[in-house]
């Protein structure tokens, strides 16, 4: 069975958010209104986080990076949800099941990533925005919690694709909306069990690192930095 | 036959079965509950000991409930004074 | 049946059910108001979403699970006063008991709401009864919780059937309610001899099952990763802050019936001293929980658990911080080590503030954890909106009403067990003693 996982390489990455704007389009993710980004309620599946600051004054960077949900390999979300509308699946990756949740946003609760988004409103999206849904997505109804789901939708579609062309799913057919769009070519995607992917080739690279890997959730992004982050 | 069995047990029989069977069914409805979500956690394979586990303590809290309050309902029957009308 | 012919001893305890003054229908309204308006406010929730609240990301729980634990912790305040007293045998139970007992009851249905207010769809809430997952705290909370709502019901409800018996025996209004409750009970030997057997089983078994109740809650928190949550002291910690919330509440309900029924006669002060003398044992071991707590964290220093305990301590919410401690720790001990200030008045204050404090207390523990996650994310702000804070009126009214229509319909304080603590307890408390004390030498006999 595969495992997917991601490999960010933040020496490459020169936080345009192209891949946070690629994964808003791609999954339908809400447009929320003024007063709700203004009370934090923006919905971003990936979020460009800083952590740092580098450079003395008047010549200050940021140093950010991309947080998405880790996709772990021992979740902790899944632990709690009540009625099990966050589960894994055997490919590693942690899906939800939009109808099956309840919205009592335990989950949220319990990521220490803090990467889970909830629909607090069902706001009017602007026209354009409407227009370009991406129709393989669901929208989701206010009330029920979503994530990063590794862009799922385009799994089964490449694994549909394969199939009708009577051959084995390759690579290629599979990237996430995010690796596809980064203009620096940071963003790597594949199948972690399969020693000829390229990301199990960049695991070997010395500079990955996870993020709080103390915790033991197993997460299946890794980064590689030259600096500590 | 409904005014024979008011007249040796009370003329309040019924109702106050009818409210006993509410616990009862609170109790069976209960461990059906509970059963039914042991089953579905080993349909899915996710830690089918947590469930079982808590299922049991669940379920005979329950009866001991439903058996305490029909063994002092039933007991304050039987310990009534012998009257013919009331 | 003329209900004006008996004239008890015990009238005053009757009066309530037989008499209401418009005093009583002013207040009700105006609570079934606020009531209303809560529900309005709900509504419009569901048909808004959860965004009219003012929680956001990261602090995505607020006062709907604050008020949750708060009103569940209070619940604890049946099971210690009357389950534990009545197993130490302590005479000065017997007016408490039954306001204790139903405290509980109330408290657990509104707090038992108070989740699903918290859903963000509340349609789907048969999902944990068709495909739930009994892996997860929510689902101990779901079991727990309607246990011992079933315990506490039924406990409340077998020292009330020879009340419901006077209660038939005089007739009036409900007499065929009471005729059915009462379940033929008549006091012959046989019927109590059943009813007393059922009570000491049941004041062991509810217990466990309370503790266990706010155990479960605390596990909601505590098996999570989140800095400050994951502390293994939140069991015993949860169950201290009930028990002592629960008295507090149980004080100020005493305090209130006691003046608009003039019950003066059976709520003594002495029965105030006593409580008063048990909140500050609670307040002194819930001090003893917190620091033990705080000290932990400070000392291990972890980052992500300093933050959290910075942002209590002097940052954001060091103002509502140390407004609970004063609430919860200082006021108590002084007002209720000092017997110049340990009167009803005091003692009445210092509840309030306890109530305060507790509500604090969950507040404290829920939102600066989830405000300052593990990333370094911008620390979140979670300023309550107008639905929050009118549900949670709306909860207190909700509370307060219920208990009002429990007095229309029974004694609020249990009268047989007034008539046998007269009658009887002398006796056998003298004859408690002549067990304890050694045979030889001369028992004094002017007790019996």
């Amino acid at each position: 069975m595969p495992r997917y996982g991601m490999v960010i390489d933040l020496n490459k990455c020169n936080q345009c958010e192209a891949c946070v704007t690629a994964c808003k389009l791609e999954n339908n993710v809400q447009i929320v209104s003024k007063e709700n980004a203004e009370m934090g309620r923006v919905m971003q599946w990936m979020k460009m986080l800083t952590t740092n600051h580098e450079g003395n004054y008047p010549e200050i960077r940021p140093v950010s990076l991309p947080v998405f949900c880790v996709q772990c390999d021992d979740p902790p979300c899944i632990k709690v949800c009540p009625v099990r509308a966050t589960y894994k699946r055997d490919d590693g990756i942690v899906a939800q099941i939009y109808p099956q949740c309840i919205g009592c946003r335990y989950c949220m609760a319990n990521c220490p990533y803090t990467v889970k988004v909830f629909n607090w409103y069902k706001d009017e999206q602007p026209v354009e925005y409407e227009k370009c849904y991406n129709t393989d997505v669901s929208v989701r109804p206010k009330g029920i919690v979503e994530k990063c789901t590794f862009c799922i939708h385009r799994l089964q579609k490449a694994k549909e694709k394969s199939k009708a062309e009577h051959r084995k799913m390759q690579e290629e057919d599979y990237v996430t909306a995010c690796t596809e769009v980064c203009p620096a070519h940071a963003i790597h995607f594949g199948d972690l069990d399969d020693p000829n992917s390229h990301v199990s080739k960049l695991m070997n690279d010395y500079r990955k690192f996870t993020l709080q890997e103390e915790l033991g959730t197993e997460p299946k992004v890794y980064y590689l930095s030259e600096k500590s982050q | 036959m409904l005014s024979k069995i008011k007249s040796i047990f009370g003329k309040n029989i019924l109702i106050q079965t009818v409210l006993l069977s509410f616990l009862w069914m609170l109790a069976s409805g209960m461990t059906l509950l509970l059963i039914n979500l042991v089953q579905v956690s080993y349909e899915v394979n996710d830690h089918q000991s947590a469930s079982i586990a808590i299922s049991i303590l669940g379920i005979i809290v329950f009866w001991i409930l439903a058996g305490i309050l029909t063994y002092v309902l039933v007991g304050l029957y039987k310990g009534r004074k012998k009257e013919s009308n009331k | 049946m003329n209900n004006q012919n008996f004239v008890d001893e015990d009238e005053t305890l009757f009066r309530p059910i037989y008499h209401t003054g418009k005093g009583f229908y002013a207040f009700a309204a105006a609570l079934a108001a606020i009531v209303l308006f809560g529900i309005f406010m709900y509504i419009r929730q569901l048909i808004f979403g959860l965004g009219v609240t003012g929680m956001n990301e990261p602090v995505s729980w607020g006062f709907y699970i604050i008020s949750f634990v708060f009103f569940i912790g209070i619940s604890h305040a049946g099971t210690l006063i009357s389950a534990i007293l009545r197993l130490s045998k302590a005479e000065w139970r017997r007016p408490i008991t039954r306001m204790a007992e139903v405290i509980t009851g109330i408290v657990l249905l509104i707090g038992g709401l108070h989740p699903i207010i918290d859903l963000g769809r509340p349609d789907r809430i048969l999902h944990i009864f068709e495909r739930g997952r009994l892996q997860s705290p929510l689902l101990w909370d779901v079991t727990s919780i309607t246990a011992y709502f079933t315990a506490s019901t039924i406990y409340l409800y077998l020292p009330l059937i020879p009340d419901i018996a006077l209660l038939r025996d005089r007739g009036g209004r409900f007499h065929k309610i009471y005729e059915i409750l009462s379940w033929g009970y008549e006091g012959t030997e046989k019927q109590k001899h059943v009813l007393e057997r059922a009570i000491n089983i049941l004041m062991v078994m509810v217990i466990p099952i309370a503790v266990s109740v706010h155990t479960v809650i605390s596990w909601i928190f505590s098996m999570t990763l989140q800095p400050g949550w994951h502390s293994t002291i939140f069991g015993p910690y949860f169950v201290v802050g009930a028990i002592y919330s629960g008295i507090a509440a149980l004080i100020i309900v005493m305090i209130a019936f006691r003046k608009a029924y003039h019950l003066q006669d059976y709520l003594k002060e002495i029965h105030f001293r006593y409580l008063g003398t048990l909140l500050l044992v609670m307040s002194l071991l819930w001090f003893y929980f917190t620091f033990a707590e705080y000290l932990t964290t400070f000392y291990g220093h972890e980052p992500p658990e300093m933050r959290v305990f910075l942002y209590k301590f002097v940052g954001n919410y060091s103002f509502f911080f140390w407004l609970m401690v004063v609430c919860n720790f200082i006021i108590p001990v002084v007002f209720l080590s000092n017997k110049k200030l340990k009167t009803i008045g005091g003692i009445l204050f210092t509840s309030i503030a306890v109530v305060l404090g507790m509500w604090l207390e969950r507040l404290i523990i829920i939102v600066p954890s989830m405000a300052n996650p593990r990333l370094p994310y911008p620390t979140g702000i979670y300023v309550p909106s107008l639905t929050e804070i009118s549900l949670l009126l709306a909860a207190t009214a909700a509370f307060v009403l219920g208990f009002m229509g429990f007095s229309k319909l029974f004694p609020l304080v249990s009268i047989w067990e007034i008539k046998e603590g007269r009658e009887q307890s002398v006796k056998t408390v003298s004859e408690r003693l002549h067990e304890y004390l050694p045979s030889k030498g001369h028992i004094r006999n002017e007790i019996v």
